[in-house]
């Protein structure tokens, strides 16, 4: 892949996904990901991203480019590109938060939490089990205890407690 | 020993997929068998721990403890990152000496310290970690706070049989103190002083409706102004910035028939919690009941539930909280009515009934003086 040219003022870079593929994208861009920024500063044009899928890192790069032509007058515009964008399956959430780790995308992972937090906050436990993929592991008696300790919160009382696992 | 293999595992293969659990809760729907399948191929399904603390810490109080039975990752997450209130304590004013004593009702632990700066005063107010005294041989009103022995004084007054009360902490530019006395049933005479004024400002005002004033009162500052329930339950506002008095136009929280019995205008408390004003009418020989000002369509609404709030009554000030922990939910937290006994007994909303269950308890039997809720310290450092 030919490297930057001359005559242009932006500098590309290339991000590689964890299956090979190869995205071009504005140096000025991607440095809102920390962990490519440490990779630049180390003289690094191309950037493997063993832990970043395809299908994510091309909603990543979507994030990135709307967030990097952020101005005084896009605010609004920008928030209801970031309540689109977080309007995805939990697995979806999942490897998008986990990648965002990765990269050190401070305002994507915050986007990320909130919705999750969002997601999850009227969720009956089981249904977090599912949501994630966590076994259970607490031995019954441990789990009678953590009910015990706090049963207040887990009575259903006024509000709808969601068993879904949407 | 299954068990400390299993956790160990756990440490050491984080990255190790999981086995999906089999959804024993009815749902409709639920995880599709595609997404079972991405979970359990997805080497990273367990979510980093500092990546579920940024999002358990987005959870308010309740859900946060729902969270925290997932599993045993997220149980510490959501500990670590959990914030609640913390409850008032209870300050007993010793009758002899200078002991004074503090309660912690969410451990159940009594501190002691000597405060001889209280000797000869009376308790007046207390809010916002700050206490108001009054001493009768001087007449000097003052700000103390226990916890760093700070003194703020204020001009004298005769203070001997009215209630006084005040907006917030003293170290606030705004704080204002209050107090009413009763001239003739159409007349109060209101002072009003601020910390750093010289002397206090008193003016007075007409009562379009009957209002006595008396030490039975109760006063709260609520949304910018002083309320004040007198002792057949009207209610008298003063407004400290347009310098008005209103006996409002609200029929008394309805006083059930059984509670005329001896000390009946003892045993009443009055308490604000984020603009709400709440009144709690107590009688020896039934439950407390609890009344919510509803201030728009100007009547005393009666409380089933308290939705999630505790309150702490003493008949000079009272508090209220939520989200705290260690102390139950929808409940009234009282002082002990005699000198033996537990520190501390409460009534739960909920349940209908004291802990510890007993005969009856006779609010008004308590020394009015002895004891008041108060914020809790920061920490231990004034009791060493």
């Amino acid at each position: 892949m030919a490297s930057s040219s001359k005559t242009e003022q932006k500098k590309m870079l290339i991000l590689k996904s964890s299956e090979e593929e190869e995205f071009e994208i504005e140096e000025s861009i991607a440095v809102q990901s920390g962990t490519i920024k440490n990779m630049v500063e180390d003289d690094f044009t191309l950037i493997p991203l063993p832990n970043v899928d395809t299908e994510t890192l091309i909603k990543i790069i979507k994030y990135m480019k709307k967030h990097g032509e952020k101005t005084k007058s896009n605010e609004k515009d920008i928030e209801e590109f970031d309540k689109e964008f977080v309007k995805k399956s939990f697995t979806e959430l999942k490897e998008l938060v986990l990648a965002a780790n990765y990269l050190h995308i401070t305002s994507l992972i915050d986007l990320l939490c909130q919705a999750f937090a969002d997601r999850i906050k009227n969720k009956s436990v089981k249904a977090i089990r599912e949501i994630f993929g966590i076994p259970n592991d607490f031995t019954p008696e441990e789990e009678a205890e953590v009910y015990e300790q706090h049963k207040w919160a887990h009575e259903e009382g006024k509000e709808h407690i969601d068993h879904s696992a949407y | 020993m299954a068990g400390r293999k299993r956790r160990k595992m756990k440490l050491l293969a984080a990255t190790a997929p999981t086995a999906p659990t089999i959804p024993t809760a009815p749902n409709n729907g639920g995880a599709s068998s595609e997404e079972r399948e991405a979970n359990e191929h997805n080497s990273l399904s367990r979510v980093p721990a500092e990546l579920l603390e940024q999002i358990l810490c987005r959870l308010n109080l309740k859900e946060n403890v729902r969270a925290s039975a997932v599993c045993k990752q997220w149980l510490a997450a959501s500990i670590s990152v959990r914030v609640a209130n913390k409850p008032p304590w209870l300050m007993f004013f010793p009758k002899f000496g200078d002991m004074v004593e503090f309660y912690d009702p969410s451990v159940r632990q009594t501190y002691s310290v000597e405060l001889p700066e209280l000797r000869g005063s009376r308790l007046c107010y207390a809010k916002d970690g700050w206490l108001l005294l009054y001493k009768p041989r001087t007449l000097s009103v003052f700000f103390f706070n226990p916890y760093t022995r700070d003194v703020i004084n204020l001009p004298a007054l005769e203070l001997t049989y009215q209630i006084v009360a005040f907006s917030e902490a003293p170290t606030s530019p705004d704080c204002l103190v209050f107090t009413v006395k009763h001239v003739s049933p159409t007349l109060v005479a209101i002072s009003t002083c601020n910390p750093g004024a010289t002397e206090w400002t008193t003016a007075n005002y007409q009562n379009r409706l009957p209002f006595v004033s008396s030490i039975w009162n109760k006063l709260v500052f609520c949304n910018g102004l002083f309320y004040c329930l007198s002792l057949t339950g009207w209610l008298g506002v003063y407004d400290p910035e347009e310098q008005t008095w209103l006996v409002r136009v609200v029929p008394p929280p309805r006083c059930p028939e059984n509670f005329f019995v001896k000390n009946w205008w003892k045993g009443k408390f009055m308490a604000e919690h984020n603009g709400d004003i709440y009144v709690i009418y107590t009688c020896s020989t039934a439950n407390p009941v609890i009344y919510k000002l509803d201030q728009i369509n100007k009547i005393w609404v009666e409380m089933q539930t308290l939705g999630g709030l505790t309150l702490f009554a003493s008949f000079l000030s009272s508090q209220a909280r939520t989200d705290i922990l260690g102390v139950m939910r929808n409940s009234i937290y009282f002082s002990k009515v005699r000198f033996y006994g537990r520190r501390c007994i409460s009534y739960s909303v909920d349940h209908d009934r004291y802990y510890p269950r007993k005969q009856c308890y006779d609010w008004g039997e308590q020394d009015p003086f002895e004891s008041i809720w108060i914020d809790a310290p920061p920490d231990l450092s004034a009791f060493n």
